[in-house]
């Protein structure tokens, strides 16, 4: 997936995300900012927490632990710094930039999408739905073990065909 | 660190380690360069000046700053999530 940001536009656009959802941990912001981006664009930890940290550096952004999480709301000053930008001018732009992109997934990718979407991370199970958790997730994995050996035989298939 | 700054942690680390694979793949090609040109110099002209060092060195140069970017430079992103690590690592012994 190329750059869909431009310089500046990442620590713009995470601003209003921030301000529409009143306050937030970063799975919720990089969740909420993929869906206001829209296309193919993946955002992925790496890109948004550190954007993160430098909005709370520069005083734009507070953050509080609660949970095990780190929650961000926007400050007086990140408010004020919103206001003075016409941030919402670039997202039909960030949009068009995300839907051409070209498109590169990988499983690792879907895999932390998937983390990303649980509603809780640090929440710990009882036995029972440990238990149900783990055949959910033993039966996804062979499923995905299927269709991935199946897109090689279906390749291979191809190949002796062709 | 939460389970947010972890993972950008982890893929940042991914992101280092791909680096770093791709120095060391950057200098098993010039050390292989290196010996196959001391063999051609070895067979073709060994009264010769040593003519096959001053490639080797200049590609060295640009080796060394391979190996400044990858082992010593750390992206904007990499130093501020590395400092939040350690402060809250100062702050939870």
């Amino acid at each position: 997936m190329g750059r869909i940001f431009g310089k500046g536009e990442l620590p713009k656009a995470l601003l209003v995300v921030i301000a529409t959802l009143g306050e937030g941990h970063g799975y919720a912001i990089m969740q909420a900012l993929k869906e206001r981006v829209g296309g193919r664009w993946q955002p992925s930890p790496g890109a948004i927490y550190p954007a993160l940290l430098a909005l709370e550096e520069r005083g734009l952004l507070a953050a509080e632990e609660r949970d095990g999480s780190r929650v961000y709301r926007l400050t007086d000053v990140g408010a004020a710094a919103l206001a003075e930008e016409s941030a919402g001018a670039s997202w039909a732009s960030l949009s068009a930039r995300a839907e051409t992109a070209p498109r590169r997934v990988t499983l690792t990718k879907l895999v932390r999408d998937f983390q990303a979407d649980l509603p809780v991370h640090a929440t710990a199970l009882s036995a029972e739905q440990a238990l149900r958790v783990r055949d959910a997730l033993t039966m996804a994995a062979r499923q995905i073990r299927e269709l991935l050996s199946q897109r090689e035989t279906d390749r291979d298939e191809g190949e002796t065909n062709g | 660190m939460d389970d947010f700054g972890k993972l950008a942690w982890q893929e940042l680390e991914a992101r280092r380690a791909a680096k770093r694979q791709l120095f060391w793949l950057h200098f098993t090609i010039w050390a292989l360069v290196g010996v196959l040109l001391f063999v051609i110099w070895l067979l073709a002209t060994p009264h010769a000046m040593p003519w096959f060092l001053i490639p080797i060195f200049a590609w060295a140069i640009l080796l060394g700053g391979h190996a400044a970017y990858v082992f010593i430079l750390h992206s904007p992103q990499e130093i501020l999530v590395a400092r939040q690590r350690d402060a809250e690592k100062e702050r939870k012994p």
